[in-house]
């Protein structure tokens, strides 16, 4: 066993493209003229009072029209065609009208006797939902509607070659392929087959699989046919008959592969670092330098503590990471992005991302979760961990734990008191709270070694980004110890959902006799306090799900946390 | 969300031409009605909200499983190995239930994921029963231990399924097979991570049907009556590309009808948490003609 999971691992090695994502601006610039045509006519579907893409018919197809006609009037069929709530249209499509077989019907039925009847199959791109209905042409009545959740009717041939004309020409496929390849070699874009095995479980969008072949390998192109975009590719062996891949697990494929306990290089604006997704820590950046000067052994996210105000001792205890064989409850759903920092349109950084989410975000009780690690040409460095909502109430506190190990071995740390720096004699822990007095330049403490080289830490009331509103966050300050483990490597849950003191986990590194900490090894954790909000216009660690052009789509109100470090000049 | 309840009450009793279920002498502990609560509307539960553990909970409708709770209670020893998962209930209505972690690992260390637990059905005190052999240690990439049980009434055995050690390359987990007349373990198969686990008694022959939880595939082997393999695992049928997710495991399966009913849902060895996790029931039949099983529905 244990041999055939290594030749697998080597194989999806290589069959799977590692590169990090760069985050890239949207341009519809050079957007193809099938791809503007497919957004006028889901724009035309939904400005019309009944929000459906209708199936193409020829002028001969009479009857078949008027079957459509018929369905599209009925109640029962338009029941899915608008949100209960706001009554804003959800996108559908007619995607077939088939003659009815008697083997379509259920034996000994009493309906349709005239075998006139037609079976229209309709999809609800917002809903991911079929519905199907029986119309006797007859007649000109429905006999039937039935609703069929998470599931997709067969692709018209229309629909089919969009996919196909998506494939080809993302660039991934043709970076993948060598080329852009033949359209005409595509395999079984519509039939069942190839519908049945690409799946889009996570965004529960329509999603199939075009399929090119070259030489003794199949490049498989998962396209997302309600976002009408290409989800990514995957190499398979043309002998493998069966292997299926979907949008789930071609994307923890790519992030097992490529990143988890993998360290990526990264050299940018003066700053050079690496960086991997870990088990229960989420991204670790480590071994970072400022112009080559050693900064920090490695900072990461340990836990995330989710505590419900309403009821005592009710939350959860998150940790954020690989999405497989991991100690992850909210797990990385794509790979870590690095984009850069402007300043109206100066580049004055860059900063790396990665996002976790629960499976049914934004959902009630699932959750989003986001690393950003922004770097600036300066040498400032802030370290942001935000929530995007929505969890399991409007009443809930999130307490993120924040570790940052520092390089550097005879460190001292300071907290700004009485009007001057006051050195911290051993490990402790404080809190930022309205009494916490602040330098002018918001600085609340300082990790410095015997030159005084190192940085301020500018605490965030809400000044940092137009996503804070203050941390109010718990700061402690423990001893490295290199030869015993207090973090270094994956650390399991440190603490419970729902203490509302200082007790978040770092304590446990202090109590019950602190170590002195002056000219040494410093590791800092941080735990900010973010109440969440779902008042109308004051939305804060939040989410809903929102109509927007016929599908339901997320819109998030984040909150970020996370001190900005500045270089003592 | 399915609950994961044992309902007492439901006996299954299924005896047909071709197979029989082996999970058909459960009786009610007697510590239900010592607890006031009515045996007809009660149920073991390891899956209720808010509640770490074991509970004994008493519906207002014992049709409606997701419904009311009347009442909920937890016997102080009923906490104290964490999060539980897979419940099985003996002649004697004695209740042997099996750790699995939820969410985080705070409540359940992972060294001691492999105790099987009992529960008296006299006193209702739960206690550590045996601990299952571990192939390796765990480690941070999978926190899980036992995921799965089943009692056999005619050996009086409770199957259990563990992937504790585990890791991303290395499939180490083994299906347990505990006498609880003679305490004594036996390992029926190693180097497979499983979790769903059922006997079937078929034209006399015991076979052991079991899911994986790397692939979504099924599989079977033969026991004697010692429940020694007779054969090596042996390829069933698969719930691959089926279903509302098509990657579902065998959570669950209970030989009823003459049909294989199987409770499955997503697992990536990893603590996303249980609302994340809709479950679907699938139904399979056993085509004689073509000797292979066939898919009868899902719900």
């Amino acid at each position: 066993m244990k041999t055939n999971f290594l030749i697998l691992a080597l194989l999806q090695l290589l069959l799977i493209a590692c590169k990090p994502e760069q985050a890239a601006i949207a341009s519809n610039n050079n957007e193809p003229a099938y791809l503007k045509a497919r957004k006028q006519a889901i724009a035309d579907a939904l400005a019309a009072p009944q929000p459906v893409i209708l199936l193409p018919l020829n002028p001969n197809e009479t009857t078949k029209a008027n079957v459509q006609k018929i369905a599209l009037a009925d109640k029962k069929v338009q029941q899915s065609f608008r949100d209960p709530k706001t009554n804003a249209p959800l996108l559908n499509e007619v995607f077939g009208i088939f003659a009815l077989r008697p083997s379509d019907l259920p034996p000994n039925t009493t309906i349709c006797t005239d075998g006139n009847c037609y079976r229209i199959e309709l999809y609800n791109y917002a809903l991911n939902m079929a519905t199907i209905a029986i119309v006797n042409a007859t007649s000109n009545s429905v006999l039937t509607v039935n609703y069929y959740p998470q599931q997709q009717p067969d692709l018209p041939p229309h629909l089919a070659q969009l996919a196909l004309s998506i494939a080809a020409d993302s660039p991934e496929v043709q970076e993948a392929y060598g080329s852009k390849p033949d359209t005409t070699l595509g395999l079984m874009p519509a039939t069942k087959t190839a519908l049945n095995r690409s799946r889009c479980e996570r965004s529960q969008h329509l999603c199939v699989a075009p399929t090119f072949v070259k030489n003794d390998k199949a490049l498989w192109a998962i396209v997302d046919l309600t976002a009408l975009k290409l989800v990514g590719v995957r190499w398979t062996n043309v002998g493998t008959t069966g292997e299926r891949t979907s949008e789930r697990k071609m994307q923890n494929e790519k992030i097992m592969s490529c990143f988890c306990d993998k360290e990526t290089q990264l050299t940018r604006d003066g700053w050079q670092m690496q960086y991997s997704l870990t088990r229960s820590d989420g991204l670790r950046v480590s071994q970072i330098r400022y112009h080559n000067t050693p900064i920090i052994n490695n900072v990461k996210m340990v836990d995330w503590h989710v505590s419900y105000s309403t009821t005592d001792g009710f939350g959860y205890s998150d940790a954020i990471g690989c999405p497989e064989f991991s100690e992850a409850a909210v797990v990385a759903i794509d790979a870590p992005k690095v984009m850069p920092l402007l300043d109206n349109t100066d580049t004055v950084g860059f900063a790396i991302e990665q996002t976790y989410s629960s499976e049914g975000w934004p959902t009630p009780c699932n959750y989003n979760y986001l690393q950003r690690f922004e770097f600036y040409k300066n040498g400032n460095f802030r370290p942001i961990i935000a929530s995007l909502g929505r969890g399991c109430g409007n009443n809930g506190t999130y307490r993120p734990v924040t570790r940052i190990a520092w390089a550097g071995t005879n460190n001292s740390f300071f907290e700004w008191n009485n009007a001057k720096w006051q050195n911290w004699q051993q490990e402790k822990w404080t809190q930022q709270t309205e009494l916490t007095t602040l330098t002018p330049e918001n600085y609340w403490a300082k990790i410095a070694n015997a030159n005084n080289q190192g940085f301020y830490l500018m605490a965030n009331n809400g000044q940092l980004d137009q996503y804070s509103r203050g941390d109010q966050a718990f700061l402690y300050v423990t001893k490295h110890h290199p030869n015993k483990d207090e973090g270094d490597g994956d650390l399991p849950t440190i603490g419970p959902c729902c203490n509302t003191d200082y007790q978040q986990g770092p304590e446990k590194f202090i109590d019950p006799t602190p170590e002195p900490i002056l000219d040494t090894e410093l590791v800092t954790w941080y735990v900010a306090q973010l109440k969440n909000d779902d008042t109308p216009g004051k939305e804060y660690c939040w989410a809903e799900s929102v109509v927007e052009n016929g599908i339901y789509v997320a819109k998030t109100y984040p909150c970020y946390s996370g001190p900005m470090f500045v270089p003592i000049q | 969300m399915k609950k994961n309840l044992f309902f007492i009450p439901i006996i299954f009793c299924l005896i047909t031409q071709v197979a029989q279920a082996q999970n058909d002498c459960r009786r009610q502990p007697a510590f239900i009605q010592k607890f006031g609560f009515d045996p007809a509307r009660s149920a073991v539960s390891t899956a209720e909200r808010t509640y770490m553990g074991v509970c004994l909970i008493e519906l207002a409708d014992a049709q409606n499983q997701n419904g009311k709770r009347n009442k909920i209670f937890q016997h102080p020893s009923w906490r104290k190995a964490g999060y539980m998962a897979s419940v099985a209930i003996t002649e004697q209505g004695d209740v042997y239930v099996i750790p699995a972690p939820t969410v985080n690992i705070l409540y359940n260390k992972p060294d001691e994921q492999n105790w099987v637990y009992k529960i008296d059905h006299q006193t209702g005190e739960m206690n550590r029963f045996v601990e299952l052999p571990a192939a390796a240690k765990p480690s941070v990439q999978n926190a899980y231990g036992t995921l799965g049980s089943f009692y056999d009434c005619d050996t009086h055995t409770l199957f259990v399924t563990s992937v504790m050690g585990s890791t991303q390359n290395d499939e180490k987990g083994r299906i347990f097979a505990v006498n609880l007349l003679t305490n004594k373990v036996t390992i029926v198969a190693q180097n497979t991570d499983a979790m769903g686990v059922c006997i079937v008694k078929t034209n006399g022959k015991r076979q052991l049907f079991f899911g994986k939880t790397r692939t979504s595939d099924m599989y079977s082997l033969t026991l004697d009556a010692n429940n020694l393999p007779l054969s090596e695992p042996t390829f069933a049928f698969t719930l691959d590309n089926l279903g509302p997710r098509g990657d579902d495991r065998a959570r669950r399966i209970r030989f009823t009808n003459n049909n294989l009913q199987i409770n499955a849902a997503s697992f990536y060895y990893n603590l996303t948490a249980p609302t994340e996790k809709p479950e679907t029931i699938y139904v399979f039949s056993y085509d004689t003609n073509q000797q292979k099983w066939r898919l009868v529905r899902y719900e």
